[in-house]
């Protein structure tokens, strides 16, 4: 065995796969900051826009506070909290649509 | 950059073990994820009122939204997103065992969630000088509550990256005591995990 001995299970990933979502979450930004310059809005970047929260907001949960080492029902009312919180926008957002 | 590449395959080699033992683990204390949930439940509700109360005026919302200085929430994301990137590495650094490395991580993170306070504060001052406050529009209210709201966050998330660090700087995480660690951890994350939800709803959606 290599690597210290431990009784505590690591459940943060590794360091590489932290830098990479960090990138990736940092790229997102860019894309959303470009998004409310350029004022552009519609279905389709409000989809883009809430895709991609939805994207940071599972990587934030499973890798950056560790859920994906949880027990499944953890993992399942984290995750159940972004997906409901991103439905719950969709569907305001297209209840404000013009009729 | 070795030390990084040598803590890669410490991880792997964690991981690969725990995942041949089929062990689960819930990061941190109990309480912290209890607390956690009741946070996001609040902030849930809240995301939902504001998403249909401007189902119901619309053209007020984008017109009052299209004030906001996207360019400051933009950084404050960056500042958010980036804090937590070095508290998950002072996680990591903590879990291979070198607690001690954690700590300057942990004061990078401090750093940018001060930053973050300090861009949030400049904002309010620009816009409660011009007169808006939670009065001013069914908008303005939901704004300066949310954002508030959520800012009483980030500073309490700031103290516990406080203690986090200064425990980290007296040697007290390694493998074998990382509760503290990863419950205070948990926390900040939720702080920005919320703020990722809160800046394209707010400051962006058109």
């Amino acid at each position: 065995m290599t690597h210290p001995t431990s009784t505590h299970p690591s459940a943060h990933g590794t360091p590489r796969r932290a830098f990479w979502i960090w990138i990736f979450l940092l790229a997102s930004t860019v894309f959303a900051w470009a998004m409310a310059k350029t004022d552009m809005g519609g279905i389709s970047i409000m989809a883009l826009l809430m895709g991609l929260a939805f994207a940071k907001g599972a990587f934030v949960i499973l890798d950056y506070m560790g859920i994906r080492g949880a027990p499944t029902l953890w993992k399942a009312i984290t995750l159940g909290w972004l997906v409901v919180v991103c439905l719950v926008i969709v569907l305001g957002y297209l209840k404000g649509l013009p009729a | 950059m070795d030390t990084d590449t040598t803590m890669e395959e410490h991880t792997r080699a964690h991981q690969s073990d725990l995942s041949a033992l089929g062990q689960q683990r819930l990061p941190g204390d109990l309480a912290i994820w209890v607390f956690i949930l009741a946070e996001l439940l609040v902030f849930a509700v809240f995301f939902g009122a504001y998403v249909f109360a401007r189902a119901g005026d619309v053209e007020l919302f984008s017109a009052e939204q299209a004030m906001l200085n996207s360019n400051l929430g933009a950084l404050n994301t960056v500042l958010l997103v980036t804090s937590s990137f070095f508290v998950v590495r002072a996680v990591q650094l903590g879990e291979a065992g070198e607690g001690r490395r954690a700590a300057n991580w942990l004061a990078g993170a401090i750093a940018c969630g001060a930053g973050f306070v300090v861009v949030k504060f400049s904002e309010y001052v620009a816009q409660f000088s011009q007169g808006i406050s939670l009065s001013s529009s069914t908008f303005h209210m939901f704004y300066i509550s949310l954002t508030f709201f959520h800012f009483m966050h980030v500073l309490l998330g700031l103290v516990i990256l406080v203690a986090l660090w200064r425990n980290a700087r007296a040697g007290l995480y390694g493998p074998d005591n990382m509760n503290g660690l990863e419950s205070g951890a948990a926390y900040w994350h939720m702080v920005d995990l919320v703020w990722l939800i809160l800046f394209p709803l707010v400051y962006v959606l058109r």
